[in-house]
């Protein structure tokens, strides 16, 4: 909210991570308990009496009205590795975990390495290799 | 703790406990960067409303939001406490202004602290507080050392309902009273100006670094402000007295062939020759009674009167003869006109009217303008003629184009000179009305209009006074008050008795905040320098003309005279919706009758209750005369602040008017309790926390957990106990 103020949408958005976390299966979990700890914090502005009674409740020494406002951090949105899917002949046959920042050639070079290609090709010679960034890599055998 | 939610209970303790621990505070340390976040404050009408509430919620937000992301905040509130309302009020109940202003404070104070709202009440100012005024008047005499605040006989706006007058701005555009309700009538009184006119430019210009500010309100004022470009040109009397004029096309100077004057110009009466005396005196009468936006209505049938007089166009030395006409406004420009008929469709009808020459000046392509034949006045473009030096030009307002020429023709020949008029007049500030501040000046026989020394302000509001909420200001009456030495020579003087507009007040509150209780000046300059610009103004848009453009004036004055570094005091401003509730109309009633109490209809089927005639619902603005508001204190008393605060930031965006509806309040109770039950459930099993074996997470969890480990020990000492 620095420079548009989108109260509405900021309401909202508190209404979503309430939810999440009432429908976490992960109640014993410390990711968990800094949810809920989120959760207050960006409450306080709004409903201010009643996140700091909540706050208290959790056994903090100090106002939730003094905590720091959470810092928007672009690397946990990062997706570090993601599913590839192999084909042979357009058929899938399984996926591998690559980092998500492989390029074309190093995603086919995964591919080819892979235990499921290797499996599924057996000595069969590859007339082509069609990469889709990001999705899938389909040998085309002779 | 409870294990159900108790809003009535929790928001009483937590008011407390925050106000004990002096939680709201402006903090000094100057380390941290500032941020100054500003309500506009109210007039102590009595109650809250809930277009305050939702005013105040918002900055409050704001204000919690920049604390908690490491800003030293300055969030202040006061009162506007100066005003006609709280006189007649007296005049009513027959108590005293400042009884009723300062219990009506008292009351609005408690109804907001049960909001929640983040203020440092130790920089609560009221404007009727001689601490306050005090410095008001400090400012006035700035103004009046300057030269920018001086005294003329003016045709003033007078409301004949209350008894005053009104500034311009406090004329709404049907010619109403904008308290009163009055229609506006023109009378000529001794009054007090602000010089705001001197700043016109500069008002304009600065809009264009207001980028955290509603193009819709800088428009307003750049169309307030009125900037026209053009010449002024100075015909003359026969008699040989100048008559300057003032226009924005001086190419169609060959095409003027009468003059008109406002009725009220000075030189009407010594045009006026003896055949004609009786004629201009009657239309002298009846425009008197008529307001300006009569006066200057469009399709309005033309009226004037020859003086009998004739002036010389100083272009071509043409005897042209000289009216006067109501649709000539003295405020404006000059109030003289030259009259072109050929391209200027009022002067057109006046000259049909009256049988005055038509000659056209400007030919278009496509058809031959002949004077004796038109039945319209041809303002388009085409190709100059009849003008002399001109002649040939293409006519317009671009480069190199007719209106630059002749401007260029007119400086050369020393026959006039290109400039700007603005729409803006100075600011008549005088009122005279008692519960307001007294204008520190007196009035010496010997010395004309002396300031009340530096050292003996305030001048005091005098509290014993009868109100007879008539006529001159109740200070006139008061002898032992009015009868002073003068303070240069001493000789028996009087006070000025007349107190200023209110707008003055709301003109400077804001740098009075950052050094609030100081006694030796209006602010300490490093103090109120390093606060200033507020970083967020909120408000509402109807003071996007009077208090905002005041406000940039006043802040731009003291920056002149060395008090403050900056050029605008407010850095972003966001003006809020209206609140609306949902009105009962009856539409075969008209006036206040037409709206029906809720609480008087059946929702299922809206009735009127007197005469059973079906009604119309929608959704209005609050109002008391609609019966629609719904107060501030009942939705506390049955949902909370924080619900009521959650409900105004959610139904809508904050700039639109935002619909009140019960069923979204209790929406947003729900979504509270469903809060309340999250957490207190995660509380009760929070010994549980550290058994969440760190070995189950997944990578980015164990990252998360670790990087705060302390948030993880629930031994900590409870806060608040």
């Amino acid at each position: 909210m620095a420079d548009d103020y989108q109260f509405n949408t900021a309401v909202s958005e508190l209404m979503k991570l309430s939810n999440a976390l009432t429908d976490a299966p992960c109640k014993n979990s410390a990711i968990y308990t800094e949810g809920i700890q989120t959760l207050l914090t960006l409450l306080a502005p709004f409903a201010p009496h009643m996140a700091e009674e909540l706050w208290q409740s959790l056994g903090y020494a100090d106002s939730v009205h003094h905590q720091p406002w959470c810092i928007f951090d672009p690397a946990a949105l990062v997706v570090d590795e993601i599913s590839l899917v192999i084909q042979v002949m357009g058929k899938t046959r399984g996926t591998i975990q690559v980092p998500a920042q492989a390029d074309k050639q190093a995603l086919e070079h995964y591919a080819r390495n892979s235990e499921l290609a290797q499996r599924h090709i057996a000595d069969k010679e590859i007339k082509k290799v069609i990469v889709v960034p990001g999705k899938l890599v389909n040998f085309v055998l002779g | 703790m409870e294990s159900r939610y108790n809003p009535a209970e929790i928001e009483e303790k937590w008011q407390k406990f925050w106000a004990e621990q002096g939680m709201d505070k402006t903090p000094e340390a100057i380390a941290k960067p500032k941020f100054y976040a500003l309500s506009m404050f109210p007039y102590p009408s009595g109650n809250l409303h809930m277009g305050h509430v939702r005013n105040y919620t918002i900055t409050d937000v704001i204000a919690r939001t920049r604390r908690m992301q490491g800003y030293r905040v300055l969030h202040p509130m006061g009162w506007d406490a100066f005003g006609l309302p709280a006189e007649n009020a007296a005049i009513k109940q027959n108590s005293h202004p400042a009884q009723w202003t300062y219990q009506n404070i008292a009351q609005m104070k408690t109804e907001l602290k049960r909001l929640g709202l983040s203020y440092d009440w130790d920089r609560e100012v009221a404007t009727c507080s001689p601490d306050y005024y005090r410095w008001t008047q400090w400012i006035f005499l700035e103004f009046f050392k300057s030269g920018l605040a001086y005294q003329k006989e003016a045709a003033v706006n007078w409301d004949p309902v209350d008894q005053t007058v009104l500034a311009n701005e406090q004329v709404d555009s049907a010619g109403r009273a904008w308290r009163s309700g009055a229609l506006v009538e023109k009378r000529l009184l001794r009054q007090w100006f602000l010089k705001i006119t001197d700043y016109a430019d500069q008002l304009l210009k600065d809009l264009d670094q207001l980028d955290g500010w509603p193009d819709r309100v800088k428009v307003m004022q750049e169309n307030w402000i009125g900037k026209s470009t053009g010449a002024q040109v100075v015909f003359t009397t026969e008699a040989g007295d100048d008559l300057p004029i003032f226009t924005t096309r001086p190419d169609t100077l060959w095409g003027a062939t009468f003059m008109v004057l406002s009725p009220e110009h000075p030189l009407v009466e010594k045009l006026t020759t003896a055949e004609q005396a009786a004629a201009i005196q009657a239309y002298k009468t009846a425009t008197a009674a008529e307001t300006d936006i009569e006066r200057t209505a469009e399709n309005r049938e033309k009226t004037g009167v020859w003086t009998g007089s004739h002036a010389i166009n100083p272009v071509n030395n043409e005897r042209i003869p000289i009216w006067i006409a109501d649709y000539v406004l003295m405020g404006y420009g000059t109030g003289a006109i030259m009259a072109v008929p050929a391209h200027d469709q009022r002067d057109f009808e006046f000259a049909r009217k009256f049988n005055l020459p038509i000659r056209a000046v400007v030919q278009p392509a496509d058809q031959a303008l002949d004077g004796a034949t038109m039945t319209e006045a041809y303002p388009g473009d085409g190709i100059m003629v009849n003008s002399a030096a001109l002649d040939g030009v293409a006519a317009g307002k671009a480069a190199g184009q007719s209106v630059e020429r002749a401007i260029a023709w007119l400086e050369s020949q020393g026959k006039g000179k290109g400039t700007s008029t603005y729409r803006l007049r100075d600011w008549l500030i005088s009122r005279q009305r008692y519960w307001g501040v007294p204008i520190p000046v007196v009035h010496c026989p010997n010395c004309g209009i002396v300031a009340v020394p530096e050292a003996e302000l305030p001048v005091v509001l005098p509290e014993e006074v009868d109100f007879s909420g008539k006529g001159a200001s109740p200070l006139a009456q008061l002898e032992s008050w009015v009868n002073v030495p003068c303070p240069t020579c001493g000789t028996p003087a009087q006070r000025e008795t007349d107190t200023m507009d209110t707008f003055i007040d709301s003109s400077w509150y804001f740098l009075r905040y950052p050094d609030a209780r100081n006694e030796q000046q209006l602010g300490n300059p490093a103090v109120v320098n390093d606060w200033m610009p507020v970083d967020q103004y909120v408000g509402g848009i109807e003071h996007a003309i009077l208090h905002l453009l005041y406000s940039r004036f006043f802040t731009k004055f003291l920056r002149d005279r060395g008090f403050l570094n900056f050029d605008e005091p407010f850095k972003r401003l966001l003006t809020q919706g209206m609140v609306q509730g949902w009105t009962y109309m009856n539409p075969n009633k008209s006036g206040n009758a037409q709206w029906i109490p809720s609480a008087l209809v059946d929702p299922k089927d809206p009735k009127d209750p007197e005469t059973g005639e079906p009604l119309v619902g929608s959704f209005k603005t609050m109002s008391k005369s609609k019966y629609n508001g719904v107060s501030p204190d009942d939705v506390i008393n049955k949902y909370g602040a924080d619900t009521a605060r959650m409900f105004i930031l959610f139904k809508a965006p904050p700039e639109k008017d935002l619909e009140w509806d019960e069923a979204d309040v209790e929406g947003q109770s729900r979504f509270l309790n469903r809060v309340w039950r999250l957490v207190t459930d995660f509380a009760e099993q929070g010994s549980n926390v550290e058994k969440g074996a760190i070995a189950d997470l997944t990578k980015p969890e164990k990252e998360t957990a670790l990087r705060h480990p302390q948030r993880h020990s629930t031994n900590h000492r409870r806060f608040g106990r």
